[in-house]
């Protein structure tokens, strides 16, 4: 029969999981799924804005993630991968629906800095996280507009020139928003996983 | 490293945001796969880039991604794994072909119960085991979510079936339509099955146009993948043999 075998999923890193899938273990690919879809979904939905599109999007992400967990580089930090293909999928999306005629990510009435920076907006309580608490805290940490130049290019799918004209900023300012918010931002991060 | 090619720290933040234009973009991948330096630096940037992720808020998406993540995946799994293939090599090949069509298949099944009903209203129609008319069978699984087609093969070409059935319970119907009678000794019979399980279930003949089959399962039906029928000796088998007649996704 069956040969479904219970582990106690939280004693098991990430790491360990997906080096797991990597040899074929569909339970320790469920675990994932199950540890992470939230985020998934919570990603697609605030790029795509569209719940059939969203879950579309948490499909093929874990499907590319089980095709590609060979090619996870051992030392390095499972949920960065896995939301960098999550990423990938819901910013290329997005662009090609934005090249039909189709409202776009932003709009006046819900800017796109308004709307990121609460944490408890829609996200189901049982589901928050410890990294994102962490994470939350120090994007509040930032500076006002380097945060928006992240969350533009992030959530709204925005390239640098085109954050640039948007909010009438020379290239290049841009582009330091961003270098100096991430770099805060790992800053803040490194300090905050080393005290953990 | 390489002598020709500018390092491109300066693109790091937007590469790892995906914002950088289509040219900036291929000069970044052309230079961090020369350039260890700038690769393991276009990392770290990556790294903490992605842990963005975490401001949007979470949310639980409806359990049919991860039936169909799962499904994907076990399929994938089962077709690409030469586990077992000793032992029933050309079934498996088999199989292989018959989920492929039936997935292509899959989503054009549109006939509702009733119409279902309706066509065989006058039609008598014999229960596995038991006198029930399809009617009676029907009513009870009038609340089934779930109608799966099974493709036809081999001798039983141009018969039709279908399977109704309730995602959680451990029982569904099989309604099949035009199956060709055997010779005596011989019966067909239904199996459900998922990677590394063959379930054996009902032995039937087929001696009507459409007969009705009440499966009853271990385990709960959506916990199996296919549903297919195989000609068997009539007293049944433990192992399906290679006549697999009818085949399908669950
Ligand atoms: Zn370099």
């Amino acid at each position: 029969m069956a040969q479904v075998q219970q582990r106690p999923a939280d004693a098991v890193s990430d790491e360990q999981l997906i080096e797991a899938v990597a040899r074929g273990d569909r339970h320790a690919f469920e675990t994932l799924y199950d540890r992470y879809s939230p985020a998934v979904f919570g990603l697609a939905l605030k790029t795509l804005r569209e719940r059939e599109v969203a879950e579309e999007a948490v499909q093929e992400v874990f499907w590319r993630v089980w095709q590609r967990a060979k090619s996870f580089e051992a030392g390095r930090k499972f949920a960065p991968w896995l939301f960098g293909i999550a990423h990938n999928y819901c910013i290329d999306e997005l662009r090609r629906r934005r090249a039909r005629p189709q409202p776009v990510y932003e709009d006046d009435e819900h800017p796109v800095l308004s709307s990121i920076a609460e944490p408890s907006d829609v996200a189901d309580a049982a589901l928050e996280s410890e990294q994102r608490r962490i994470v939350i805290g120090a994007l509040q940490q930032l500076p006002a507009e380097q945060r928006q130049a992240l969350e533009l290019a992030y959530f709204g799918g925005l390239t640098q020139q085109e954050i640039a004209a948007r909010l009438g900023n020379p290239l290049g300012t841009i582009k330091t928003r961003m270098r100096l918010g991430l770099q805060k931002l790992r800053g803040i991060l490194q300090g905050q996983y080393a005290a953990e | 490293m390489e002598m020709h090619t500018e390092h491109i720290e300066d693109l790091a933040e937007g590469y790892a945001l995906d914002a950088l234009e289509p040219g900036e973009r291929v000069r970044v991948e052309e230079h961090i796969a020369i350039c260890r330096l700038c690769k393991q630096h276009m990392q770290g940037v990556h790294d903490t880039a992605q842990l963005l992720a975490f401001a949007a808020a979470p949310i639980a998406p409806p359990d049919r991604c991860k039936l169909r993540v799962m499904e994907k995946v076990a399929r994938e799994q089962f077709l690409s794994t030469p586990t077992r293939r000793q032992r029933t090599g050309r079934m498996l090949s088999a199989w292989a072909t018959f989920a492929t069509i039936a997935l292509i298949a899959m989503g054009a099944w549109t006939i509702s119960l009733q119409r279902e009903v309706a066509a065989m209203q006058d039609q008598q129609v014999r229960a596995q085991g038991e006198q029930a008319t399809l009617q009676a069978q029907i009513a009870h699984f009038a609340s089934t979510e779930t109608v799966r087609s099974l493709r036809a093969e081999g001798i039983a070409t141009g018969a039709t079936a279908k399977t109704y059935m309730t995602p959680g319970k451990n029982e569904a119907l099989l309604v099949v339509r035009n199956l060709p009678r055997l010779e005596p000794g011989k019966a067909y019979q239904v199996w459900v099955a998922r990677p590394g399980l063959h379930q054996p279930l009902s032995v039937f003949t087929a001696n009507q146009s459409t007969e009705s089959v009440m499966l009853r399962t271990p385990e709960p039906m959506d916990t199996y993948r296919w549903i297919m029928v195989t000609i068997e000796d009539a007293q049944g088998a433990q192992q399906p043999s290679q006549e697999t007649v009818l085949f399908g996704d669950l």
